[in-house]
């Protein structure tokens, strides 16, 4: 167990944003769902991105 | 008839008992930092689990041949029974702290747990914080925060703290004696802790300005073998314990914990896109991934200005890739221990070779001062 005793935290707020989604999405008209569509690509690749920097990074200076 | 007064013997507050199998490398730091933090020298215990290392002379270089125990292989649980047998620790003092053997204290860290504790209490645990290193222990900044600031006292609040984690765990003298040091678990904090609740021996005390820091896997590896052995070792304690099948508070609030987790997973992998399918709405998916980054992504920011450690959010991206991690060991532990009753009788190990690293340069200065 981890010293907190929560396996694993941060997950209730996903819970909420997986029901909230479906609710929200409801609601959501054609064009504002293209739109999140493509931001949410948009902000996958850039997390992929900035990961592989931040590695080539740590790997530079945190292990010299 | 001469009646005589029944002896009073002074019990000296707290013990601090340090378990060590091949801490060669920051043995020795320790027990200077727990000086530092307030415990007298005489006041501290290392065991030494054979280890191979230099261990041994260490402990003798930094404590008096009275102090030090030196025992064959048992695992750290059994090596400390013996630590406490052998030098009567419980008929000499009224409170048991018990630490990791590359423990980093907080600068007040023992004046101020011995200050706050309370007799009420039958045990007591202080705050966790994250040394620096790289992701892994950016991520465990966030998650302590979390952790500690919120669902900690939420635990406290409510009777149920699950863990009295390793590095910082204090009992009270008088309860060592209920508790099964011999228990086969990969996780013996967790298992202890377990066994306090289920005898109902009494309340956990949470001393939150007690702060400890902790040395944190060094890489993706050592990180997934830390959390299998945490999972592993959670899902053994829960089947010995039989958590779920009464009606103490322990067990509505461990199994909250457990739905909690297993929720995420089915409605992020299988009912969020099975209602996009359903109804032919891709963008849901991409709805409910946004939604949930920006949570982690506030939580991400809080901890970084409590900490006051902006770095951690230079990491970001990683900490989406490690609780899936989490998860996904976790349903794995899950299978392997409830459904295939694998691990049920492993031993404890607790082999740290290879395990430690050198710290990063000004890690501890900047962490306890």
């Amino acid at each position: 167990m981890s010293p907190i005793g929560k396996p694993v935290v941060g997950v209730g707020g996903g819970v909420l944003a997986g029901t909230g989604a479906t609710v929200v999405a409801q609601k959501l008209p054609a064009t504002g769902a293209e739109t999140t569509v493509q931001i949410a690509i948009a902000v996958a690749t850039a997390l992929l991105v900035w990961a592989i920097v931040y590695m080539a990074w740590s790997r530079k200076t945190l292990k010299s | 008839m001469i009646k005589l007064k029944p002896t009073r013997i002074h019990k000296r507050k707290m013990a601090l008992l340090i378990p060590a199998r091949d801490e060669e490398l920051f043995l020795a730091r320790t027990v200077n930092l727990a000086v530092r933090a307030g415990q007298k020298r005489r006041d501290i215990y290392i065991v030494d689990d054979a280890s191979t290392d230099a261990t041994r002379q260490i402990a003798l270089e930094v404590l008096c041949p009275e102090q030090v125990l030196h025992v064959e292989h048992s695992g750290k649980a059994k090596a400390l029974k013996q630590l406490l047998d052998q030098f009567e620790i419980t008929k000499r003092y009224r409170w048991v702290h018990i630490a990791d053997a590359d423990s980093v204290f907080g600068t007040d860290y023992f004046r101020i747990f011995r200050k706050a504790l309370n007799k009420k209490y039958i045990a007591a645990t202080g705050y966790i914080q994250s040394l620096p290193g790289d992701y892994v222990s950016r991520y465990r900044v966030y998650e302590y925060a979390w952790g500690m600031e919120i669902i900690r006292r939420f635990q406290n609040l409510f009777g149920v703290i699950p863990v009295i984690p390793g590095p910082t765990s204090c009992f009270r003298s008088d309860i060592i004696e209920k508790l099964d040091f011999g228990a086969n678990t990969l996780t013996e904090d967790f298992d202890l802790t377990l066994q306090i609740h289920r005898q109902k021996l009494g309340r956990i005390q949470f001393i939150p300005k007690a702060k400890t820091f902790t040395q944190d896997p060094k890489n993706f590896h050592d990180f997934r073998k830390q959390i299998n052995r945490w999972y592993r070792g959670l899902f053994v304690s829960l089947r010995r314990h039989r958590i779920g099948t009464k009606a103490q508070k322990i067990d509505i609030y461990i199994s909250y914990l457990l739905i909690q987790a297993f929720l995420y997973c089915f409605t992020q992998l299988v009912y969020i896109p099975a209602m996009a399918f359903l109804f032919g709405q891709p963008y849901w998916i991409a709805l409910a991934f946004l939604g949930d980054l920006l949570i982690l992504l506030a939580i991400t920011v809080w901890a970084a200005l409590l900490n006051r450690r902006p770095d951690i959010v230079a990491a970001f991206p990683l900490f989406y890739l490690l609780r899936w991690t989490y998860m996904l060991v976790l349903l794995k532990a899950f299978i392997e221990v409830i459904i295939l009753k694998r691990y049920i009788n492993d031993s404890p190990g607790w082999e740290t070779r290879g395990r430690r690293y050198q710290l990063l340069p000004g890690a501890v200065e900047r962490s306890t001062t």
